[in-house]
């Protein structure tokens, strides 16, 4: 098949002209705003308009719910660490006043104003234990 | 390019200087004297009849909107062939996005359309009619300026802002197209079969 024969083909297709009424029905659209569909539009463009509007309006909805529930989450994950926030700093607390307990018991015995006399109960040999001056008869 | 003379009639020129005074007369005479081509132009592009209508009455539109702007160069209907060029184009771009949201439409069948009549030469001009209308638009665009509407290659060039070379190269590649189409139709010489 040469190109010729496709000219040909081509050439041979027979013209199309208006339908009867042409003229008028422009004429008759000339006060229409611009962008409005066609009345001969077909029904598959009317069709997917309103479906792709459709899908548009779901899209639309559905980013909305779920911006709306990422934002009652962060709520909830911002209570959260509040929370644990304040429980950690009375564990904290609580770890303090136990260290201070198990801290071995100073006494202040007297001193001058150069210097303070401290008895650490904790050099007390156990198996004497702390006891009254009197009941001594060595010092250490 | 071919412009229709008719001896004592009002020129385009004339009709438009008329229309851009919003003179609706003078806008029928311009419609009158370019609906048939245009019609005809849009038909060949889409292969769809109806369609043809509907874009020509688009295209006739757009040209009274844009009466203001409009300047004289003495091509009235190359203006109207490219303003209905460009609603095809803009047509089948909406028609491809709505396909990847609706494929249940699926795509206008331009390779069988319906047959109302048995005639052989009836079924091969709507085959040929159909092939063309499948052919990618710019390709589509210069062969259909140039086989069927007459054009040279340097007004298709100037027309469609590419060198002449360019219109050729796309010219030979939409026959290349329809070739391999239409070859299983075809039996030799002038005789064509109507299945392949």
């Amino acid at each position: 098949m040469e190109d010729h024969s496709v000219g040909r083909l081509l050439r041979e297709l027979p013209r199309e002209t208006a339908r009867p009424g042409f003229t008028r029905r422009v004429l008759a659209r000339l006060d229409e705003p611009a962008g409005a569909i066609s009345h001969g539009a077909s029904w598959r463009h009317r069709l997917a308009m309103a479906a792709t509007t459709a899908a548009v309006a779901a899209l639309v909805l559905s980013a909305g719910v779920v911006r709306y529930e990422q934002s009652r989450e962060a709520a909830r994950t911002a209570e959260a660490r509040r929370l644990l926030q304040e429980i950690r700093a009375e564990h904290e607390q609580l770890e303090q006043e136990i260290r201070a307990l198990s801290e071995p018991p100073k006494v202040y015995v007297g001193g001058d104003e150069g210097m303070d006399l401290v008895v650490g109960l904790d050099k007390i040999p156990a198996e004497d234990g702390p006891a009254p001056a009197a009941y001594r008869v060595d010092t250490f | 390019m071919m412009e229709p003379i008719q001896h004592g009639a009002p020129s385009d020129a004339d009709l438009m200087e008329r229309v851009r005074g919003g003179d609706r007369d003078a806008f029928a005479g311009v419609v009158d004297l370019h609906k048939d081509a245009v019609v005809n132009y849009l038909a060949r592009l889409t292969g769809d009849r109806d369609r043809a209508e509907d874009l020509a009455q688009e295209a006739f539109l757009r040209l009274w909107r844009s009466a203001g702007s409009y300047v004289e160069q003495g091509y009235l209907r190359a203006f109207l062939f490219r303003i209905a060029t460009n609603l095809v184009r803009s047509e089948e771009r909406r028609e491809k996005r709505f396909r990847l949201l609706l494929p249940f439409l699926g795509r206008r069948d331009h390779d069988e359309p319906a047959a109302p009549s048995g005639l052989l030469l009836q079924e091969l001009h709507r085959k040929v009619a159909g092939a063309v209308a499948a052919l990618p638009l710019r390709y589509r665009v210069p062969l259909v300026l140039h086989e069927i509407e007459g054009w040279s290659y340097v007004d298709i060039a100037r027309e469609l802002g590419c060198r002449e070379g360019t219109v050729k190269s796309r010219i030979h590649r939409g026959r290349q197209h329809l070739r391999q189409k239409l070859e299983p139709y075809w039996q030799g010489g002038t005789a064509w079969k109507t299945t392949a």
